[in-house]
């Protein structure tokens, strides 16, 4: 029941971290994974894809592949994403702000209204964004000096997936739009920024401060999230944010 | 057979508020998963999952809490899931409200859910789960629902400080609640037929979806915030409401 077996699923971000354990799980669970992201990378059970999420034509044409040889697509998780270092509103650059809301922010609006279009035509679906508990509540120095252009687009993400959800529910399109809000995990994004940082034993010691139950979360742990809104019994959820974050935000 | 079939064997579930609505529907599918189901409420219904026993419980009274975990942790040893559905929805503005009306609802809303994570977790081992009903009117205001969205809303915060007090102890015990939307149940159907101000159709308007949520698809949610796969889940509140808070 909480299986996805039969269903067709497109994780963006797949090389690493999250998406990768999404995709993983995924195909644990019984479905037809296509793994994609921007470089070229080898994941036994899925097939990989390679895709720049900020390109149109590059969703146009993996949407049109997985059609072709899958008949369908029933779920897309929005995974790809980037933070960049130094990214304070001193001192983020204006194509540090570019880079940062193409990629997080152009590239899940993209992938919703493109991929919702396939699904609607099939009678429904689930989109899963992925934004932050940075798009809640400044990072405070706990581990960046800032989330200038990051927090901003996981914020916008946030309302992207309430308007895009209630858009879909009206249209009677059968497709739901959900946001996982994910805390700090133990992915590469987190674990090299902290290899880098001057700190890093004192900012990983900060994260497991901030996170109440006193660790880093595992990718897998975000991947059981995904599964569930990905799955039937998620039936009634769209609109929402569902918050993974080993309880930071409650604090 | 589901696939999830069987994931809490083993385990101890109380559900309060068991006898209909969401909390009959958590019962039978903790139940379904396997798990010992341990059914409150004030009366016993009349189709009570197979392998739940029934167990009457006012839930606003803190001797028969500690009777309930005694009882049950003397003869199942443990308690490693407790779900506080027991809850009342009534009708009432600022003026309308009288003190006996806030003390009822505030009593078994909001006392009930903290006494019952007060007597359970003292007894509940790491990888224990507590899951409240919140509500979307915790989110929300409505001026002829004063009680019930403020001690909605009381729960949504309460949920907080139990996850932040079980993370500062390091039990291991995680708390959540659920926000459901308007759910097809014996209590809402009781709320429409006393004659409200608002209408169903009203109500269900507020729904993108534009209909009522199964009393099963918030068990679902409720399921999942259980089980293992909400493992780094604390402190959360998850919706499910046909889009309603979107």
């Amino acid at each position: 029941m909480s299986g996805l077996s039969g269903k067709v699923a497109l994780v963006t971000g797949a090389a690493s971290g999250l998406g990768r354990a999404t995709a993983l799980r995924f195909h644990e669970e019984g479905a037809t994974v296509f793994a994609a992201d921007q470089r070229p990378f080898d994941d036994p059970p899925c097939t990989t894809v390679e895709m720049d999420v900020r390109r149109q034509e590059d969703w146009q044409r993996v949407l049109d592949m997985i059609v072709a040889q899958a008949g369908r697509i029933d779920v897309l998780v929005n995974a790809a994403g980037i933070a960049l270092d130094g990214d304070t509103v001193a001192t983020c650059t204006p194509d540090m702000w570019k880079d940062t809301m193409e990629v997080n922010l152009d590239g899940t609006f993209i992938g919703c209204k493109l991929a919702s279009r396939v699904m609607a035509e099939a009678g429904g679906g689930s989109i899963i964004n992925v934004a932050s508990i940075n798009g809640a509540t400044g990072d405070g120095g706990i581990v960046a000096e800032g989330v200038a252009a990051y927090g901003a687009s996981k914020a916008a993400v946030r309302m992207l997936t309430r308007s895009a959800a209630r858009f879909l529910a009206e249209q009677n399109t059968g497709v739901r739009c959900n946001v996982i809000s994910p805390g700090y995990f133990a992915t590469p994004m987190v674990l090299d920024y902290l290899d880098a940082h001057e700190d890093g034993a004192g900012a990983r010691a900060r994260i497991e401060e901030a996170q109440p139950l006193g660790r880093l979360g595992r990718p897998e742990e975000f991947a059981g999230v995904a599964l569930f809104l990905a799955s039937d019994r998620a039936s009634a959820v769209t609109g929402s944010e569902y918050v993974v974050d080993g309880g930071y935000l409650a604090r | 057979m589901s696939e999830t079939e069987g994931q809490m064997k083993g385990r101890v579930a109380i559900v309060t508020g068991a006898a209909s609505g969401i909390g009959a529907e958590v019962a039978a599918q903790i139940a379904n998963e396997g798990a010992r189901v341990v059914a409150a409420d004030l009366n016993e219904p009349a189709n009570l999952p197979e392998d739940a026993e029934f167990a009457a419980l006012d839930v606003t009274d803190p001797q028969a809490w500690q009777k309930l975990v005694a009882d049950v942790v003397a003869r199942l040893g443990r308690v490693d899931i407790l779900v506080n559905c027991a809850g009342i929805l009534a009708e009432g503005t600022l003026w309308s409200t009288t003190l006996e009306d806030w003390r009822r609802i505030i009593a078994i809303n909001v006392e009930g859910t903290f006494l019952g994570c007060q007597a359970v977790i003292p007894h509940m081992p790491a990888g224990g789960s507590i899951v409240n009903i919140g509500s979307i009117s915790a989110w929300l205001g409505d001026a002829d629902l004063l009680g019930y969205t403020t001690s909605k809303a009381a729960v949504v915060n309460l949920t907080r400080e139990i996850a932040l007090d079980c993370a500062r102890r390091g039990n291991g015990v995680r708390c959540n609640s659920v926000s459901p939307g308007t759910t097809g149940t014996p209590m809402v159907r009781d709320f429409f037929n006393a004659g409200p101000r608002a209408t169903h159709d009203e109500w269900i308007a507020a729904h993108p979806l534009g209909r009522e949520i199964l009393p099963g698809e918030v068990a679902a949610v409720i399921v999942f915030l259980a089980g293992d796969d909400a493992s780094f889940v604390t402190g959360a509140d998850y919706p499910v409401d046909c889009g309603a808070l979107a």
